[in-house]
């Protein structure tokens, strides 16, 4: 059942791209701008924003904005933000509508870890790193669909995690 | 193609592993400091890297324990704990309720390969459906309402705890060890072999409300009850009678128990003596060892003044034996002028009678 819809997502984006004509949007000057949501292995859920900066056609700048919740046995987390500015590179790109991405960034933001329990909160700031890979579709030459799969690691309040991050987003690309 | 995309396969599986990895964990939990059991306690000494309150215990003693608890957190669930019996598995009746009763059914059991302990209900270890627990005679208490740990030592008798908490294939008999148990070198007690009965750690657990553990250990020592120490004075009474002594014992007793009852054999004669090896004693023998523990046969007496891991079995009759009386000191008109001899012994109040002694005097 699943295979099935991921057949048929695939299915969309074929057609799509042969009715629309499709145009390269990793050319210097392109912008995307996002939205995007998912899971990791142990949260509840993340959401985020993305903006790209492209500067040829491999390269772009990447930047993220994501908020996150989850629950550790009596801790509740919240990553309230986290800022993720970085290099996104085009690995592969055997089709016009379709890109291989890897990327690279710095992550800066601020947890809260809280426990009603005991009434006893902890919050601070953080930093690391986040290393991803992803796919990119771009039915349109102003939209596009991605599905990333990320790493971080992060330091702060006295720890120090390892956290994965799925997410499916949409982009809005633009030039000005 | 096909490489390439098993490869990309492999690629993707290790970096999907990679990236599921998430070490994030109850963070509270995690992070949090330990509760802490304070007891208050005179004496603690270190074992394997762990710091243990010392606790002595003697035969009918009860010891109390205030302790306190400290969280951080300010929640503190009930103090719980854990038996760790120590070394000493000759007296695994104190460990286990009901072991001495069971222990030759557990090893006919074993050996007709028919059943297990647990058809007993008993556990050999710390079993998930029973936990270790001691036995009638020792009982250990947390009183969380007040906060105070109870040990109370129960045992009633000599012939109470002899008989109910040893397992009779354990006793053995020296003459270092009048009461009859050889804790032998490897199973003795590290710490204190010539005084601890038992050696036993209790660990002491308490939860706070994050779930994290603190524990606190105890070194329990239960001492053996020491037998009185008697000696004989023989006081000339020729007012009454030119061959009367009076015959006085004077008795120590090591636990300063009271001594309850005293005996006198005098001028008994000896009709066997050999040397008896303990290799030699198999079983349990009721007519060589009677019930209390005092080496005795209704036809005379086994004097055990032997050696060490060898016993010279002294059988004696005729004489007079004055037995188990209250009072320590008798008068006696003696028969003949010239070499007397008289044994003696005395017993506390735990009902355990020392050795026989030997005082010879010339009237």
């Amino acid at each position: 059942m699943k295979n099935l819809k991921w057949i048929l997502v695939l299915f969309c984006f074929h057609c799509s791209v042969c009715v629309v004509e499709a145009q390269l949007n990793h050319v210097k000057g392109i912008n995307s701008l996002g939205v995007r949501g998912g899971i990791g292995t142990k949260n509840l859920f993340a959401v985020g924003l993305t903006y790209n900066y492209h500067f040829n056609s491999k390269i772009s700048l990447s930047v993220e904005v994501d908020h996150e919740r989850a629950k550790f046995g009596g801790s509740d987390f919240v990553g309230v933000v986290l800022l993720s500015p970085g290099v996104e590179y085009a690995v592969w790109s055997p089709l016009t509508w379709f890109y291989l991405n890897l990327s690279l960034a710095g992550s800066v933001g601020y947890d809260v870890w809280r426990n009603d329990l005991v009434n006893a909160e902890v919050k601070g700031i953080v930093g690391g790193v986040n290393a991803g890979a992803g796919v990119e579709f771009v039915p349109w030459h102003f939209l596009s669909f991605t599905l990333r799969a990320q790493q971080y690691l992060l330091f702060g309040n006295d720890d120090q995690y390892l956290k994965p991050l799925f997410t499916a987003g949409v982009k809005y690309n633009f030039s000005r | 193609m096909k490489k390439i995309w098993r490869k990309a396969l492999y690629v993707f599986s290790i970096s999907f592993c990679v990236l599921s990895c998430d070490t994030r964990d109850d963070y509270f939990f995690e992070h949090c400091e330990e509760p802490v059991i304070h007891l208050q306690s005179d004496s603690d000494t270190t074992m394997e890297g762990k710091r243990y309150i010392c606790v002595d215990l003697h035969w009918g003693e009860t010891v109390k324990i205030d302790y306190t608890l400290e969280d951080k957190y300010g929640g503190i669930g009930e103090v719980f704990y854990d038996i760790v019996p120590m070394y000493n598995n000759r007296l695994d009746g104190y460990y286990w309720k009901g072991f001495a009763d069971n222990f030759t059914s557990y090893w006919n059991l074993e050996s007709n390969n028919v059943g297990t302990l647990s058809d007993l209900g008993l556990d050999f270890l710390n079993g998930e459906g029973r936990k270790l627990q001691f036995a009638d005679n020792l009982s250990f208490m947390v009183d969380n309402d007040n906060g105070q740990i109870v040990i109370s030592e129960n045992t009633k008798s000599a012939q109470d705890f002899y008989e109910n908490y040893i397992h009779y294939s354990f006793r053995e008999f020296n003459v270092n060890s009048p009461i009859g148990l050889i804790v032998s070198e490897n199973q003795a007690p590290q710490r204190s072999s010539e005084t601890s009965l038992i050696e036993s750690r209790i660990e002491l657990h308490v939860a706070n409300k994050l779930g994290k553990v603190g524990s606190v250990n105890i070194l329990l020592n239960i001492h053996y009850n020491k037998p009185p120490v008697p000696k004989l004075l023989v006081e000339d009474n020729s007012l009454v009678d030119s061959l009367s002594r009076t015959l006085t014992i004077v008795a120590d007793d090591p636990n300063h128990d009271e001594i309850l009852k005293y005996e006198f054999l005098i001028d008994p004669y000896q009709v066997e003596s050999s040397p008896y090896e303990i290799s030699e004693f198999g079983g349990y023998d009721s007519d060589f060892f009677s019930k209390d523990i005092g080496f005795l046969r209704s036809d005379g007496i086994v004097a055990n003044v032997g050696y060490y891991g060898e016993y010279e079995k002294i059988i004696m009759k005729g004489g007079v034996w004055i037995r188990s009386t209250s009072l320590s000191s008798i008068n006696h008109v003696f028969q003949t002028i010239g070499t007397h001899t008289v044994y003696f012994r005395c017993m506390d109040k735990w009902g355990l009678w020392c050795q026989w002694k030997k005082y010879e005097f010339i009237i």
